[in-house]
């Protein structure tokens, strides 16, 4: 199908420019500016996670050493679900970055993480909120190889570290509400639950995207539902749970 | 002498060649659509929750992986109404704060709390005396900003709050009644009576 609008055009246009420009004065920096403009959630017309990917490729092609091209592709990798790739990526960033960004480490514990690997991931954790010690997403994320490594009073710990500053905060709130299930504390973790869903029922896509950078912007509306749905669930199981009384010996 | 600009002409090979320019622009725009249409979609993290060992739904952020947008990843403003001190505020998704009112008597849990309705009483120790004798008239009342007694025989005290006070009565000749009057803090006014008799003198014929 042709394009047909102006902007389409003019996006193809600035794609062809950007083509011209890198072939005819190539520089890693350049390469990466440009990759990193196909990479923003909060760029909806120029985002092209394909193109991105092209340019960071072209960036260490041209310099390999090139500050965060391989962090990008890590991103991208994990977006895409391929997690050992995104892992590979990863390390060469840590392994060549002589001062690698904090946001390295948040991206092997994310990584690390989703493959399950949990003990590692608290460690990579660990080295992020070190060196960044008030970001809320940390605190979450944290908290939630904690609980999935069966560290839930640590968890719960982190959580509360996070909701001092963040009280509004529908992921922190949510994950406090696991944390303090898997202590027992049910009427707690429903209280917490509820809190949870006020909250994320407030999320404009504008606000998840901020949470999730990197991700496509027409897709945010399902990550709220993903959100929303899991704390629905969390608000029944903890229900059920405290409406149950105990069991009786006759 | 002629410039350049005033010598300048459409020629037929100009207008092809700005044509051809053209559609080579138009053939990498439109290239590039068609590749777009092919990328891959991205959804691995969007559709995510995990579970815990008690099977509750966690969802991990990703905020800050992306080194370049650090100042981006503050928390999202939401529509929260809350207190500080005596004050109501709302705050905005816009995450302007506006002041909503100012509580009369305490704010907490986003709402202003209303005052509680007064309590009090006064007493008066002896209440029954001779003639000529004088008793402590004692009071005191929660939640009202102050208090004042007044006796039947023209005594009166006040006291700018409702702490428990004691004030001795002048000397009573008749029974009198001393009457606790308090404006509370919800709008109301506290009163509470206490009467000391004199006892009749009796006289032997």
């Amino acid at each position: 199908m042709l394009p047909l609008t102006l902007s389409e055009i003019h996006l193809g246009a600035t794609r062809a420019w950007e083509n011209t420009v890198l072939s005819l004065n190539p520089s890693a920096e350049r390469a990466y500016a440009y990759g990193v403009v196909h990479f923003s959630s909060s760029q909806r017309d120029a985002y092209d996670i394909d193109r991105a990917e092209y340019f960071f490729r072209r960036a260490i092609a041209l310099n390999n050493r090139q500050p965060l091209a391989y962090h990008q592709l890590a991103r991208i990798a994990f977006l895409r679900g391929e997690f050992s790739q995104a892992m590979t990526y990863i390390n060469n960033e840590l392994f060549l970055n002589p001062e690698p960004s904090p946001s390295s480490y948040y991206m092997r514990g994310l990584i690390r993480g989703y493959m399950g690997d949990y003990p590692e991931a608290v460690t990579d954790y660990q080295m992020y909120l070190t060196r960044k010690p008030a970001n809320w997403a940390g605190f979450n994320d944290f908290a939630w190889v904690l609980v999935k490594d069966n560290r839930p009073a640590e968890a719960w710990e982190i959580v509360l570290h996070g909701l001092a500053s963040y009280p509004t905060n529908p992921w922190l709130l949510n994950t406090g509400a696991i944390a303090s299930y898997e202590l027992g504390e049910t009427e707690r973790a429903r209280s917490m639950a509820l809190d949870a869903a006020r909250f994320a029922l407030a999320l404009s896509e504008k606000d998840w995207l901020v949470a999730y950078p990197g991700n496509d912007p027409a897709v945010a509306q399902e990550g709220i539902s993903t959100l929303y749905t899991a704390i629905m669930q969390n608000i029944h199981r903890a229900s059920v749970v405290t409406a149950t009384p105990a069991t009786q010996t006759p | 002498m002629t410039s350049e600009y005033e010598n300048f002409s459409v020629t037929p090979i100009r207008f092809a060649s700005w044509i051809f320019i053209g559609v080579l622009v138009f053939l990498v725009a439109h290239n590039d659509m068609q590749k777009d249409s092919l990328s891959r979609r991205t959804d691995a993290e969007v559709k995510f929750s995990d579970t815990s060992s008690s099977g509750m739904s966690i969802v991990p952020a990703s905020c800050d992986s992306d080194p370049h947008y650090a100042g981006e990843c503050d928390p999202p403003c939401l529509l929260l109404n809350f207190c500080s001190g005596l004050q109501r505020w709302q705050r905005a998704t816009s995450c302007v704060e506006t002041l909503l009112e100012t509580c009369s008597y305490a704010c907490s849990a986003d709402a202003c709390i209303p005052p509680p309705p007064p309590t009090g009483n006064i007493t008066v120790t002896p209440d029954l005396i001779r003639k000529s004798a004088t008793t402590q008239v004692s009071w005191s009342a929660t939640d009202v900003s102050s208090c004042s007694v007044t006796g039947s025989n023209g005594d009166t005290w006040s006291v700018g709050s409702g702490t428990l006070t004691t004030q001795t009565s002048t000397t009573l000749t008749r029974t009198t009644e001393y009457v606790l009057t308090c404006p509370a803090l919800d709008g109301s006014t506290f009163r509470d009576t206490a009467t000391v008799t004199t006892a009749p003198e009796f006289r032997e014929r």
